[in-house]
């Protein structure tokens, strides 16, 4: 004979949201990775490129400080579209060392130690998991790139005026839109290859490899079929040629802007697949 | 306790027993499928090459072949006409219009020169800015104004009273652009950001003036995105009515057309490609579709720089570091410890199961891409290439694969032994490799690359703009005799094996859980 | 062969890890029959078992496996076989091939390799299975797959980490069959256990352990009687209780005494075995009935609840 004892009532109270649901795991993540001394400090040394244009921002729009310069260095820290893009190259390049340190951390262990069904047996999907990983990412690395950019932007409008904003308003769109390119270029390699190699250290090198390797088969191609081509499978020069576009800066010899993207897409899409496919709570063996 | 009934395996039949096991599962392992890959992409490459080389002849020979003596007679200069009229029908043509908007420059340096006739008379001469600058900055900047008569020798505006709209600062006040000097700097020009931006010079008396000369920011020494885009002059007798004698729009654009056309000639064996700009051959360029000899100087680039350095390298960082360290990443090592065999037999086993697996795959993979190198090419090169001594060629670049195999899959394998995780050896290693060129040559003997460079038939080509620290760093220093280089390497193989040795003897299982 | 060439012997082993100390001049002598191993987690058994089977070394002191080193794999795994704890297989491994591929490393024959290898898998209740892959099993299945795999050549010394664990009951009885039948034959079979009733069942010696020293060793009842601190207790079934109660009580070596609710029986704690024996058979005799006398703690619950359990 059963018995019930009418004591228990279930939770009626008001639920956690969505959001806030979904934003425990990158918390958790950036608290864990700015205790880490190399995170931080490689994220501070990132921040000195930054202070330094703005100083030559302020320069250029100080013109009594301009006097007994060189003009070739005048010519260097005009703000115009060549400034950006050193700004973006610089701080694109402390962005794949960033992405390398923090991406292995956050999939790698999860698989390797089974947590995976921690997760998923909560009110919590595949989807939301991965999302919310690449929001960690996403967002330590836009605290070193398109931040301090938009900053930048901002510090000149302010010093120059707005006339300046009304004719170089598409340098910062573009400067923008580029950055969330590359990060997110970076994001799904760091999550890919923590995903797919399930230890950790291997997972650093691998991201950091990827980016070598393609660079050497890009090399490889153009040198044995003689094109220029090749540089698409490049995915550090296809973004920098989608940046010249933004930016309209002159852009290097190869295949144009449109190719970069697609190519960039391509591998976006494919990267996507590598994570879906790795991020399963259970595997079947048979 | 000995059973006498069945005789204990020797040593050397342990060994191979572990390697067999083993190999079934490095070569098919699905993690270690990634160094197929590596292997592979030279041939994959190189096939890709020779088959489009294929198809694209015989697309081009569908419209016919060339004379051959023609296709190098083409000049630069000549027009499209002449050279389609001897040479025929080319066998591709293509055209393209590119069109630019190019400013032109503001007069010569900065210098804008408006002259009127006839000459009219004023007395008042008033500089009218509408557009200030190019940047768009609402700034305009004059750093001279200079007025001139009919016989044009001196500048009538010179120090005269000048009014204008307000200025930037006190010093560059309007009296700025008629103190007859540019070099200044800025303190020597007129700047005024007010509206309406105006510059008006008294000159004096009623006198007659044929011609102005401006003098704009790219004169004083400023960016010519400064200069000043549209102005007018304006004359006046009595300063009340003036009367517009000159506009001027600064610098104009000009649109810059330019026509592309290309045209490709095929003989059965060169492709000519002319570049013809505006109607006139530009750019030639005769060169034959597959060319062995720089194919195979290509193949020695790519066998250098890629396949030994990058992929024999990390490949056996992944196939020998997996064989101990791996085992203890995924808790099955103690499996191998149970088994009635002494560690160094161990040792050997895995080893020989790596090495075998190595070598097949590197080993076939330089096989395969020297195949997809030659396959493609005139039969006629082919065999004059074997004549030469070709097969000796692929002898050694298979033995450099598999030498390379030997040598960095010892050295990994007795680092994989002492150092759990596998980055940083294989960076320090990398950058040891890398910069082997410029080391005393003591610690040059401690390379493998150094070794292996020593084999390879055919030097690497190094272009010759390659920065002298680059080419010190990845051409071999001074190139060992080839049995020298076979000695060295296996004694360095045996030294890494020994102390791979003593490290496997006191090897403990430590399982931690994975951070 | 001599005793001494029979037994497995530690000689004030050490082991430390890092600065975390494993196991702790550990001296013991183990003969040949079922000894278990028994401690909280953490308090060194795993550790005792890897020394022995030269997993790892220690830092101190002598490790000799009937007179062989563990230092020396060649000769001390063709006589050894270690189940251990960790719960990974190889991926590509069947059950079968799992245990073919060890014998082979053996240097049987594959003809051989693979009959032993079915042997063990009969032993163990695993034919059907056998073609599966190791890593489709369930636990209890992979606990028995390790467990054939360290039987499959026929050693003569048995190191099993926790081996009944995660096996259903009937299994559970055959495999305690078999180690009966192992140790009937003068082979070695060290195990490691939580259940202390099946330790009680089971064992002829009992190891107990904690923080990596051994507190006792020997058979249970050997142990027992060397703890002095704690009284004995007996549970003796009679009809008058009460009266029976009383009479003990006057004896100078009972220490306490309950009553059972029932009035039919009473727990007695005495701290002299034989004078209880003697007391009881003469309130025997002198007409009282007893139905029953059973020692209360002459098993190993109460051994690790004394000598462990405080701490």
């Amino acid at each position: 004979m059963a018995v019930y004892k009418r004591g228990y009532r279930r939770y009626q109270g008001p639920l956690t949201g969505r959001w806030a649901r979904f934003m425990v795991l990158p918390r958790y993540a950036w608290r864990r990775l700015y205790q880490q001394r190399l995170v931080l400090m490689l994220t501070l040394l990132a921040m000195v490129w930054p202070v330094l244009c703005a100083g030559f921002v302020y320069l250029t729009n100080h013109v009594e400080l301009l006097q007994g310069l060189d003009p070739d260095f005048r010519r260097f820290i005009q703000v115009d579209a060549t400034f950006f893009s050193y700004f973006m190259y610089v701080q694109g390049g402390f962005a794949v060392f960033l992405a390398a340190l923090a991406g292995p951390g956050l999939i790698a262990p999860d698989l390797a130690n089974n947590t995976l069904p921690l997760y998923f047996s909560r009110s919590f999907s595949r989807w939301d998991y991965g999302l919310a990983r690449l929001a960690v990412l996403v967002g330590m690395l836009s605290i070193v790139t398109w931040v301090p950019g938009l900053l930048l932007f901002g510090f000149q409008v302010a010093l120059a005026g707005g006339w300046w904003f009304r004719m170089n308003w598409t340098l910062g769109a573009g400067m923008v839109a580029g950055f969330v390119l590359w990060l997110l270029v970076l994001s799904l390699v760091a999550m890919a290859s923590s995903a797919y190699v399930k230890w950790r250290v291997v997972a650093a090198g691998v991201s950091l490899a990827f980016f070598f390797l393609l660079s050497g088969i890009a090399e490889m191609i153009d040198n044995v079929f003689r094109v220029t081509w090749g540089h698409v499978l490049d995915p550090a020069w296809a973004v920098n040629r989608v940046w010249c576009a933004l930016l309209q800066v002159e852009a290097p010899e190869g295949p144009g802007a449109t190719a970069s993207a697609t190519a960039l897409g391509v591998m976006i899409v494919l990267l996507v697949l590598v994570i879906e496919r790795k991020l399963r709570p259970v595997e079947v063996v048979s | 306790m000995v059973r006498p009934d069945r005789p204990f395996p020797t040593r050397a039949r342990q060994t191979w027993t572990i390697a067999r096991i083993e190999l079934r599962r490095v070569f098919f392992a699905r993690h270690s499928f990634w160094v197929y890959g590596l292997a592979l992409l030279p041939a994959v490459i190189f096939f890709g090459h020779g088959l489009e080389a294929k198809i694209r002849g015989e697309r081009l020979a569908q419209r016919g072949l060339a004379v051959p003596a023609l296709l190098d007679s083409v000049r630069e200069g000549e027009t499209l006409d002449e050279v389609k009229e001897r040479l025929g029908a080319p066998a591709r043509e293509r055209w393209s219009v590119r069109s630019r908007r190019v400013r032109r420059a503001t007069g010569s340096a900065g210098t804008t020169t408006h002259a009127i006739d006839p000459a009219v008379e004023a007395r008042f001469v008033r500089l009218n800015i509408t557009n200030p600058s190019y940047s768009g900055e609402p700034r305009a900047r004059i750093y001279e104004f200079e007025v001139y008569g009919p016989q044009g020798r001196e500048n009538l505006a010179f120090g005269r009273p000048a009014t204008g709209s307000i200025p930037c600062s006190p010093a560059e006040g309007p009296e700025k652009a008629v103190n007859g000097s540019v070099a200044g700097g800025e303190q020597d020009r007129w700047c005024s950001y007010d509206w309406p931006l105006y510059l008006q010079v008294d000159l004096g008396t009623t006198r007659p003036v044929a011609r102005f000369v401006v003098k704009h920011a790219s004169a004083g020494g400023e960016s010519d995105e400064s200069d000043t885009r549209e102005f007018n002059i304006q004359v006046s007798t009595d300063g009340k009515v003036f009367t517009t004698v000159e506009t001027s729009s600064g610098a104009a654009f000009v649109e810059e057309r330019t026509e592309y056309r290309e045209l490709i000639y095929f003989d059965g064996r060169r492709q000519a490609r002319y570049l013809f700009v505006d109607g006139r051959v530009d750019n030639r360029s005769v060169r034959p579709l597959l060319d062995f000899e720089e194919d195979r100087a290509i193949f020695a680039g790519i066998f250098q720089f890629f396949y030994l350095r990058l992929a024999v390298f990390f490949g056996c960082l992944g196939l020998f570091m997996y064989l101990f360290s791996g085992e203890m990443s995924n808790r099955t090592l103690h499996y191998w410890f149970l088994v009635p065999a002494r560690r160094e037999v161990l040792l050997a086993g895995k080893y020989a199961a790596g090495l075998i697996a190595a070598s097949v795959i590197f080993g076939g993979g330089a096989l395969l891409a020297l195949a997809a190198l030659v396959w493609p090419q005139d039969p006629v090169a082919i065999q004059a290439y074997w004549n030469a001594g070709g097969l000796r060629h692929v002898f050694w670049y298979t033995t450099a694969a598999v030498l390379g195999c030997v040598g960095y899959g010892s050295v990994f394998l007795a680092v994989g032994l002492y150092i759990r995780n596998p980055i940083v050896p294989a960076a320090v290693l990398l950058a040891w490799e890398g910069a082997a060129g410029i080391l005393p040559h003591v610690l040059q003997k401690a390379s493998i690359l150094y070794y292996l460079q020593s084999l390879c038939p055919v030097p690497a080509p190094i272009e010759d703009d390659v920065p002298t620290l680059i080419r010190l760093l990845i051409a071999p220093a001074a190139p060992a005799s080839r049995p020298g280089a076979i000695l060295g390497l296996l004694l360095l193989t045996a030294f890494a094996l020994w102390i791979a040795a003593k490290a496997v003897r006191r090897m403990q299982i430590s399982y931690g859980s994975e951070s | 062969m001599s005793a001494e060439g029979q037994a497995v012997v530690f000689e004030e082993v050490s082991k430390f890890y890092g600065e975390v100390l494993g196991v702790n001049r550990v001296t013991l002598n183990i003969p040949p029959g079922i000894t278990s191993l028994v401690g909280p987690n953490g308090s060194g058994k795993t550790t005792l078992m890897n020394l022995m089977t030269g997993l790892i070394h220690p830092d101190h002191g002598r490790i000799l496996v009937r007179g062989l080193s563990p230092r020396d794999p060649e000769a001390l795994m063709r006589i050894t076989g270690y189940a251990t704890q960790y719960d990974t297989a190889p991926r590509w491994a069947t059950g079968f091939t799992f245990l073919t591929t060890s014998l082979l490393l053996f240097g049987y024959e594959r003809r051989e390799a693979e009959e032993k290898a079915w042997k063990a898998l009969e032993r163990l209740g695993l034919t059907e299975a056998a073609n599966r892959k190791v890593a489709a099993y369930s636990k209890g299945m992979r606990q028995r797959v390790r467990l054939a795999q360290a039987i499959a050549h026929d050693p003569d010394v048995l190191v099993l980490d926790e081996p009944l664990n995660g096996l259903d009951p009937l299994v559970r009885a055959e495999t305690i069959d078999l180690f009966r039948a192992w140790a009937a034959q003068g082979k070695h079979v060290i195990l490691s256990s939580h259940v202390l009733q099946e330790v009680d069942v089971i064992s002829d010696q009992v190891v107990l352990i904690a923080n990596g020293s051994i507190v006792a060793e020997g058979a249970i009842r050997d142990v027992r009687e060397e703890i002095d601190e704690h009284p004995s207790q007996y549970l003796v079934r009679c009809r008058h209780a009460s009266e029976v109660a009383s009479l003990l009580f006057a004896e100078a070596h009972v220490t306490e005494i309950k009553l059972n609710e029932d009035g039919m029986g009473m727990l007695v704690m005495t701290r002299d075995r034989q004078q209880f024996a003697r007391s009881l058979a003469r309130i025997a005799l002198d007409g009282h009935r007893i139905d029953g006398v059973v020692p209360a703690d002459e098993n190993v619950d109460a051994l690790y609840e004394y000598l462990i359990g405080g701490e």
